[in-house]
């Protein structure tokens, strides 16, 4: 990874962290060319720079996409497990190498919260001992799902936020494609950071 | 729901096809020598450079890095200083004349994946046809599904001969097709744009005339007829 994104990704984190209360429902706000480079942004920083546990939920590419591309930019992947919403529609080869869950599709996003409350989940994998929860785009769910299935979703998960214990929920978000979404984000989220704003740092 | 877009970089073909190219999705610009292919590519990156989507160029003809720094240094309109970070130059030449097609793929997805591009040029794709004459078809096949799986916008480069409209073995897997054309009127040479295809567009049809600058690259004018 380049010096200049891992300076993006470490300003981003102290950012991040530097909340009182981590237990927090934060929106990362990007450009729809920057999503895919954002969540492996955020990941990198969770997961390698402060070693943290936690979910990724898939809504755009079956999830060995971005499995690939934290193998490639040497991210350790024994704290991440997957839910894939995309996969079992998408045609592509289902690759299960013990990390992830599979949602029939997107219009199925509740079960999430199913597969995240589970108890027979294993010890690191519990919902009290994670540390984060990533969702992908949330734009591309109106994709697949009425604004008031994606509110009920927003809702929900701010929820299992709040009643959890120093659980972080970070939604990535491109609000370019879906402006409706904007007046949501902004009554459900705790904070908006704009990337851009922390790519700007770099900027020539 | 609307299909997204980012700029051709080119001055007036953004207003042809309905704001740029889809993103993401896969272009070929084939054109016979002299009409700006790789001017247009250049274009295309710049474009990016200049609001922070990063670049990758891929030759396929083993032209040093010093090369295409002499070749942009003569346009006004690119910033040299984007090459080696915003836009990255990758020589996929050797591995093109030494391994199987299939290792090339690999690699091209490996410096994808390391280097999280949003616009990628292969530049001239048809080249590859030399030395993979028999498994050409399969590798442009393999390539461009690969290719439209990243999140990117590629633009592919096509050398025609003069007595080819296009390369056919590409256009039917791309996205959009734009043609490059150099025509004798009137005892000078004149070049055209033409939008062959791009999916999910209602483009402007029609060979378009064209300027060649060196402080604006490839420019489409206001068509004289």
């Amino acid at each position: 990874m380049r010096e200049k994104d891992l300076s993006v990704v470490k300003e981003l984190m102290d950012h991040v962290y530097s909340r009182e209360n981590t237990n927090a429902f934060v929106i990362v706000e990007t450009s729809f060319t920057q999503i895919a480079k954002t969540n492996l942004l955020l990941l990198k920083g969770f997961l390698d720079l402060n070693n943290k546990k936690g979910y990724f939920v898939v809504l755009d590419r079956p999830h060995q996409y971005m499995s690939y591309l934290l193998n490639m930019h040497d991210v350790t992947q024994e704290n991440i497990h997957y839910i894939d919403t995309v996969s079992d529609m998408s045609g592509e080869e289902k690759v299960d190498e013990g990390n992830v869950d599979f949602i029939t599709g997107p219009y199925h996003i509740d079960d999430l919260f199913g597969i995240i409350d589970r108890d027979d989940q294993n010890e690191v994998l519990l919902k009290d001992k994670i540390d984060f929860i990533l969702v992908d785009n949330i734009s591309s769910m109106l994709n697949y799902n009425t604004m008031g299935k994606v509110e009920e979703f927003v809702r929900s998960f701010k929820r299992l936020i709040k009643g959890s214990k120093n659980l972080m929920g970070c939604m990535v978000i491109d609000s370019e494609s879906y402006p409706e979404l904007n007046r949501l984000i902004d009554e459900e989220s705790d904070e908006r950071i704009f990337l851009e704003d922390f790519m700007e740092v770099e900027k020539r | 729901m609307k299909i997204k877009r980012i700029s051709t970089g080119v001055k007036g073909l953004d207003e042809m096809v309905g704001g740029g190219f889809p993103y993401p999705s896969v272009a070929l610009v084939a054109g016979g020598a002299g009409t700006g292919k790789t001017t247009f590519a250049m274009s295309f990156l710049t474009e990016g450079a200049e609001n922070g989507e990063q670049g990758l160029f891929f030759t396929t003809l083993s032209e040093p890095t010093q090369w295409m720094l002499r070749y942009a240094s003569q346009f006004d309109f690119i910033n040299k200083d984007f090459f080696g970070d915003e836009i990255r130059y990758e020589d996929i030449g050797l591995l093109l004349q030494q391994e199987g097609y299939e290792e090339l793929i690999n690699h091209i997805d490996d410096k994808i994946a390391e280097i999280m591009p949003q616009r990628i040029v292969i530049d001239p794709i048809t080249v590859v046809k030399d030395f993979y004459s028999e498994e050409y078809r399969t590798f442009l096949f393999e390539l461009i599904n690969l290719l439209k799986n990243w999140k990117a916008v590629t633009l592919l480069t096509g050398e025609v001969a003069p007595d080819e409209p296009y390369p056919s073995q590409v256009t039917y897997a791309v996205d959009t097709v734009i043609l490059l054309n150099m025509i004798e009127e009137e005892g000078s040479r004149r070049k055209y744009l033409e939008v062959l295809k791009m999916r999910g567009t209602d483009h402007t049809t029609g060979k378009q005339p064209v300027s060649i600058t060196t402080s604006d690259g490839v420019v489409v004018l206001k068509s004289r007829f």
